[in-house]
């Protein structure tokens, strides 16, 4: 099973191909090897028919009774000429009158052909010869006057000499050609499928090619035969896929190694200038203090990373629970109160029905856009926050706040790690760009899906919709 | 009140000491697993706290050699915050946990409410300095004037009060008046002190509510 499954496609193919010139030749050698003997039979059933009409005419004749009678032995003569051909002549009491050959005198049969019958084909029997000779054979009574016992019995017999050295001729060329046939097309068709598959080698050869340096390659597809077109379009659209999944990693990682570098900056410089002197005790705290602020900010940083990145391997064990909506965002709205209140916006929450979520999760996810929502309006707007269930199986929640809009362009990277509208990098409040990715994993994480919709200068809608169970 | 330290990173193990005795209790420190196990059979603690990560032998393994002879409580420590762990650690008889890193005000909230022993008390009425607390009318009068405060903000001023002189820090706090238990990314919690300073501290001339730079915040009476 094994070896058949590591056998090349060509050799597999040239197997195949043998396989099967070897049946339609065996079938049709068979077949013409069958026909050929049982043509051979007809004629030699024929020839037997013929002599024997002809010795019943000649018998018939006037001198037939003296012939008979006289010189039985001359009549042998009508076979002499004729190879393999035998024949005994009988009285009427079947007693052996000539024979032309010591195998002939050995003739004999059961069912002699009556005499005023005319031997046809059924009459024609199998006739097993001394030394395993074989052919066919026949016998007869033939009238020769007008008394009951004025007749004599003709057997004869057709060996089959002639006939078998034919069909033995023809059953070596029959197995001839089909080993020919076989050999020809396994070669045949090794050579063919190793050629017709050097376009697979091709494929392969320009995939190895493909490195994570170089993931820019891309198989050409004209020149990939039309069975190849499909496969070679679908591994294009996997190094797509590949590519951009690498070049967020790389950005991602970059990204990282930027936003930690500013925090560890800010500890670095601040603790070497202090210690170039002596400071006063609330110089040193005041250092400490501010240390701890930017540890902070580092450790909320790796928290975050370290939840996308088990929420991308789905390590994130899900708490899923009925949630009623009202109370929950109602809760979620009196957290951000006091920070509203502050920005002068305010918030309006409307809400009817359940979902079924993780509370925590849930609460981080919408919480993380209300945020967002009250980060982004200015003094004097409403931020608001609504949920409702669409349809039987869907709630959605959707946070909506007025103010200068995302720009189009950002909208489909907008849930990208690090990604940031604007590229001056947040202070120690802000989520370093990876607040909306976190929604978007808690979103992916219940099988459900985020949205986002801007006018610029108008108002933005960030949706969240919660799949029902 | 005697706490055992198992901890073998020397810099956190030395400051955790430090921070604790500072806090008024009696540390001791076992830096293996084996000390540890040793130190905590042996002796009688009232608190040990265990990391998790240890050379020699393991803290699940030396939490489990405590629970054959032993009820004292337990803190585990530990930098994987994957759930099974949480849950082995429970399992196995700790009696809670904490995920490094951890801030120290975090640790000592932790080791006060587990030394505490039993339910906590609600106490009724709370006085520092000329603030009063009544909790169960939920009244709060600062010089004799009465205060009037949103829920939110009684909430707030009663879990500092329950645990004044103690820094809370700012995890903390979310977690307990609001139950939000993951990281904001705001200043929520800096908007709500500052708002319920404005009605409980700034008419008055002390200051009761302090901030404890990069720590959180605490009430105490400082004369």
């Amino acid at each position: 099973m094994n070896l058949l499954r590591h056998m090349s496609l060509a050799t597999w193919l040239a197997l195949f191909f043998a396989a099967v010139t070897a049946l339609v030749f065996s079938v049709a050698g068979v077949h013409l090897y069958l026909s050929t003997s049982q043509q051979l039979q007809l004629r030699d059933d024929a020839q037997l028919l013929n002599t024997i009409g002809f010795l019943r005419h000649r018998l018939g004749m006037p001198d037939g009774l003296e012939m008979a009678r006289l010189h039985p032995d001359r009549l042998l003569d009508v076979v002499l000429g004729q190879t393999g051909l035998l024949l005994a002549i009988k009285g009427p009491k079947e007693e052996l009158l000539a024979a032309s050959t010591r195998d002939a005198m050995q003739l004999s049969t059961d069912a002699p052909v009556p005499a005023d019958l005319s031997p046809d084909a059924a009459a024609i029997r199998d006739w097993h010869g001394s030394e395993g000779k074989r052919g066919r054979m026949i016998a007869a009574w033939v009238r020769i006057g007008q008394e009951p016992d004025e007749r004599i019995q003709l057997v004869m017999a057709l060996e089959h000499t002639e006939s078998a050295i034919v069909l033995r001729e023809h059953r070596n060329h029959v197995l001839l050609a089909v080993l020919t046939g076989v050999l020809a097309t396994a070669l045949l068709g090794y050579v063919i499928a190793w050629r017709g598959l050097r376009s697979v080698r091709a494929v392969a050869r320009a995939a190895g090619e493909i490195t994570a340096n170089q993931l820019g390659g891309r198989l050409r597809i004209e020149d990939a035969p039309a069975e190849l077109e499909d496969m070679v379009r679908a591994f294009n659209r996997m190094l797509d896929r590949l590519e951009d999944s690498f070049r967020r990693l790389t950005q991602f990682s970059s990204d990282i190694a930027h936003d930690l570098r500013t925090p560890i900056g800010n500890l670095m410089i601040q603790t070497q200038v202090t210690l170039t002197q002596r400071r006063s005790i609330p110089e040193y705290e005041a250092l400490l203090a501010s240390n701890i602020e930017e540890y902070e900010r580092l450790n909320r940083m790796i928290e975050k990373m370290l939840f996308l990145a088990r929420a991308d391997n789905a390590q994130v064990a899900l708490n899923k629970d009925t949630i009623s909506a009202a109370p929950e965002l109602k809760h979620i709205a009196e957290y951000f109160e006091g920070m509203a209140d502050e920005a002068g916006v305010t918030l309006d929450v409307g809400v009817a029905g359940a979902l079924v979520a993780d509370a925590i999760l849930f609460r981080r996810a919408v919480s993380n856009l209300v945020a967002n929502a009250i980060r982004h309006t200015p003094g004097g707007g409403h931020v608001t926050i609504r949920g409702h269930e669409k349809e039987p199986d869907q709630f959605v929640v959707a946070v909506t706040n007025p103010g200068s809009g995302i720009a189009a362009e950002h909208l489909p990277r907008i849930f990208d790690r690090f990604y940031r509208v604007d590229d001056s990098r947040g202070g120690s409040q802000s989520s370093f760009g990876l607040g909306l990715a976190i929604v978007k994993s808690i979103m992916t994480l219940h099988g459900g899906k985020v949205g986002v919709e801007s006018t610029p200068n108008g108002l933005t809608t960030f949706t969240l919709v919660f799949p029902r169970g | 009140m005697r706490i055992l330290v198992v901890e073998d990173e020397p810099k956190a193990g030395d400051y955790i000491k430090k921070g604790l005795s500072e806090s008024g209790f009696v540390v001791d420190l076992a830096r293996t697993g084996p000390d540890g196990q040793h130190l905590a059979t042996s002796e009688d603690y009232d608190l040990v706290i265990l990391d998790v990560m240890l050379p020699g032998i393991d803290g699940w393994r030396v939490m489990q050699e405590i629970r054959k002879t032993k009820a004292t409580p337990v803190l585990f420590l530990t930098a994987r915050d994957a759930v099974e762990d949480r849950v082995k650690g429970l399992e196995l008889g700790a009696d809670d946990y904490l995920v490094k890193p951890f801030a120290f005000a975090e640790l000592l909230a932790r080791v006060r409410t587990l030394l505490r022993r039993g339910p906590p008390r609600v106490e009724e009425f709370i006085q520092i300095a000329d603030l009063e607390i009544d909790v169960l009318k939920r009244r709060v009068t600062r010089s004799g004037k009465r205060i009037m405060l949103t829920a939110t903000e009684f909430t707030l001023l009663h879990i500092l009060a329950v645990h004044q002189g103690e820094v809370l820090s700012r995890t903390l706090i979310a977690s307990q008046v609001w139950d939000m238990n993951f990281d904001s990314d705001t200043n929520v919690v800096d908007v709500a002190i500052r708002r319920l300073r404005a009605k409980v501290d700034d008419p008055f001339p002390h200051q009761l509510i302090h901030t404890a730079r990069g720590m959180g915040y605490v009430i105490e009476d400082r004369g």
